[in-house]
């Protein structure tokens, strides 16, 4: 490849290694320790093995958890979609008076801290009587992923030419079949990531979780803070490295499916 | 008994944020012929398109297509076939599906479908490409398969949009020359909108001049190019001189005017003596005589070449009058040579034959 960046290069590339090492190491050090061979995380890892993560994969509370984070999330990602595919249609195709405090708002949990969205949200159901911890976890975790999905199909709606839908009504396709015949197939690719962002975000919730869980129904990240508060051998290591893996593995399908830049634009 | 227009629209006004876009338009496209919505942008002619498409809702008027009333009818009811600027084809779907998208919203059988799409597509000599996907194709063949798909649905009407601007010209040329030969073989009631004049006038039976919602002159390529009503449309189908001046004779049907610069012409008008009228004037009609001062009289007038552009087939001569007014003349080349002698500071006489003095409408400003 051309290299334009002449006498520049080395400055340039020393910068771009660096930061990817910043980024980088906080990843790559959990995973070195989670295979040492010690009773307790010690650095330098010293030895190889496996059998943290066959402790931790034994460990019901984090097994327990586990599960029940990844119903959390995939009902979540799941609401996230049905409501936000609709409201970026509504936002991106229809112009009306307050459309931008609308979309100001919908992607509000963008920016808002969303431990004080956590408390909000427990008081308000609390004063409703909404005791099933499930159905307010999902309430809640849909309420900050929306966003997610709400950017990644504007996205897709923005670089569809309008006319192409038009083109579908000439043709003889009514609103609906249009939808569903052209534009639908055009944003798939934006949903999709969408509702994967929208399942990390959840899965990785915290602030949200800690104020609507109960004893029955705790999200992963609650029982990782426990864990650690009373585990000392590299397990804890090991469940890190397991959700940075899960976390890998998302991405990785977010590239494929779209391309990451095109995905995270609007 | 004629039989009526296959489009026809009544006073249709499209207003946008209290500015009329389209301001009561009304024209009927006689069976089996194009016409052609020719002005600048911003004039309201790709409004009036889509209102007939039913993408837009008109205001107030009425629009038929093929007799019946359609105002109120929804865009996939109104059996219409659009060619849009980009061609606007599924992305997701390849060439055999793209055509055959029309024939299944309204319900074909599956063999059929087949069978209309082979057929479409032989039709603009594709067959070969039905396995393809858009983004494959040329723009040409792009072009293609839009207007496969928007005739394989038999449509009552074709709606074309500026469907030659995105190609390059030599394309362009055959594309126009293709499209106007299958129009004729479907005998397919067409209208075009276009901000290409020499597109307008190759392709259409008639052709529409529209300029500020309006249409300023409906008439035949020749009629709109020879005979320009107004100003405006002299102006804007090709070039033309103007001369603005007063009756100061008449004799018979036939007035004298002179110009405000003194140019003398005879033209064809019933104006009194004293009335103000404005003359469009082509450029390929002044002869240009070297010689100096042949004669005297009407209609022609003494200048000095300011500037001699060669255009190939033709030369572009830039003259000046002796206030400095100026006048442009085009002759055609023979043999590719320029004429001799018409060079920058020459003195020629400039005349034209009277019957190409034309009395056109001022702008209403």
């Amino acid at each position: 490849m051309e290299n334009r960046l002449g006498a520049a290069a080395l400055p340039v590339y020393l910068a771009a290694g660096l930061i990817s090492l910043f980024l980088l190491v906080p990843l790559l050090l959990p995973i070195a320790l989670s295979v040492s061979d010690t009773p307790f995380v010690v650095f330098p890892p010293q030895g190889f093995t496996l059998r943290w993560y066959v402790a931790v994969l034994g460990e019901r509370d984090f097994t327990d958890s586990l599960t029940f984070s990844l119903i959390l999330s995939s009902l979540a990602a799941l609401g996230a979609m049905v409501l936000g595919t609709p409201t970026a249609i509504g936002l991106t195709r229809h112009a009306f008076p307050g459309r931008d405090l609308i979309r100001s708002l919908v992607l509000s949990p963008l920016v808002f801290p969303s431990l004080v969205t956590g408390i909000a949200l427990l008081r308000f159901f609390s004063s409703i009587g909404s005791h099933d911890a499930l159905v307010n976890l999902v309430i809640g975790h849909v309420l900050v992923t929306v966003p997610y999905v709400v950017r990644t199909v504007s996205a897709s709606l923005i670089m569809l030419d309008p006319a192409i839908e038009e083109a579908a009504r000439t043709l003889g396709a009514s609103r609906w079949r249009t939808f569903w015949h052209v534009t639908r197939p055009q944003i798939v690719p934006g949903l999709v990531a969408g509702g994967i962002f929208a399942f990390v975000t959840s899965f990785d919730n915290y602030a949200i979780s800690m104020w609507l869980f109960d004893a029955e129904n705790v999200p992963l990240p609650l029982t990782m803070f426990s864990l650690i508060s009373r585990m000392f051998d590299p397990g804890i290591a090991a469940i890190a490295s397991l959700m940075i893996l899960l976390s890998l593995v998302l991405v990785l399908v977010v590239e494929r499916v779209t391309g990451l830049q095109k995905a995270m634009s609007l | 008994m004629m039989a009526r227009p296959d489009i026809e629209l009544g006073g249709v006004v499209k207003a946008y944020h209290g500015h009329r876009a389209v301001d009561g338009v009304s024209f009927g496209v006689e069976r089996g012929t194009i016409l052609s919505l020719l002005g600048p942008s911003g004039c309201g002619k790709t409004t009036v398109m889509r209102m007939i498409a039913g993408l837009v809702r008109p205001d107030a008027g009425e629009i038929a297509i093929k007799g019946q009333p359609v105002t109120r009818v929804p865009v996939h009811r109104r059996n219409v076939g659009m060619l849009f600027q980009n061609y606007a084809l599924f992305p997701h779907l390849d060439v055999g599906g793209n055509v055959a998208f029309g024939l299944e919203m309204r319900g074909v059988a599956k063999a059929d479908v087949a069978r209309k799409v082979i057929d479409a597509l032989a039709l603009v000599k594709l067959d070969k490409l039905a396995g393809r996907m858009p983004h494959q194709l040329s723009g040409g063949q792009q072009q293609r398969v839009a207007l496969a798909r928007a005739l394989v649905v038999e449509p009552s009407v074709l709606l074309l949009d500026e469907p030659f601007g995105a190609l390059d010209k030599q394309l362009r040329e055959a594309m126009q020359v293709e499209t106007r030969l299958l129009q004729r073989r479907l005998g397919i009631t067409t209208l075009m909108v276009t901000h290409d004049q020499e597109e307008a006038l190759t392709l259409s039976d008639e052709v529409a001049v529209m300029r500020g919602g309006r249409i300023e002159q409906l008439a035949s390529p020749t009629a709109i190019y020879q005979s320009p009503t107004s100003a405006f449309v002299a102006g804007f189908i090709g070039t033309s001189n103007f001369l603005r001046g007063r009756i100061v004779l008449r004799q018979g049907d036939r007035a004298l005017m002179e110009s405000d610069d003194g140019i003398r012409v005879t033209v064809a008008s019933a104006a009194a003596v004293g009335e103000r009228l404005t003359v469009a004037l082509r450029p390929e009609a002044i002869r240009l005589d070297l010689a100096g001062t042949t004669g005297s009289g009407p209609n022609r007038v003494a200048t000095t070449i300011d500037q001699v552009i060669y255009r190939g087939l033709t030369t572009h001569v830039y003259l000046k009058r002796a206030g400095g007014e100026p006048l442009t003349a085009i002759r055609q080349n023979d043999d590719g040579a320029i004429l001799a002698g018409l060079v920058p500071g020459a003195a020629v006489e400039a005349w034209w034959p009277d019957e190409r003095n034309h009395v056109v409408a001022e702008d209403p400003a």
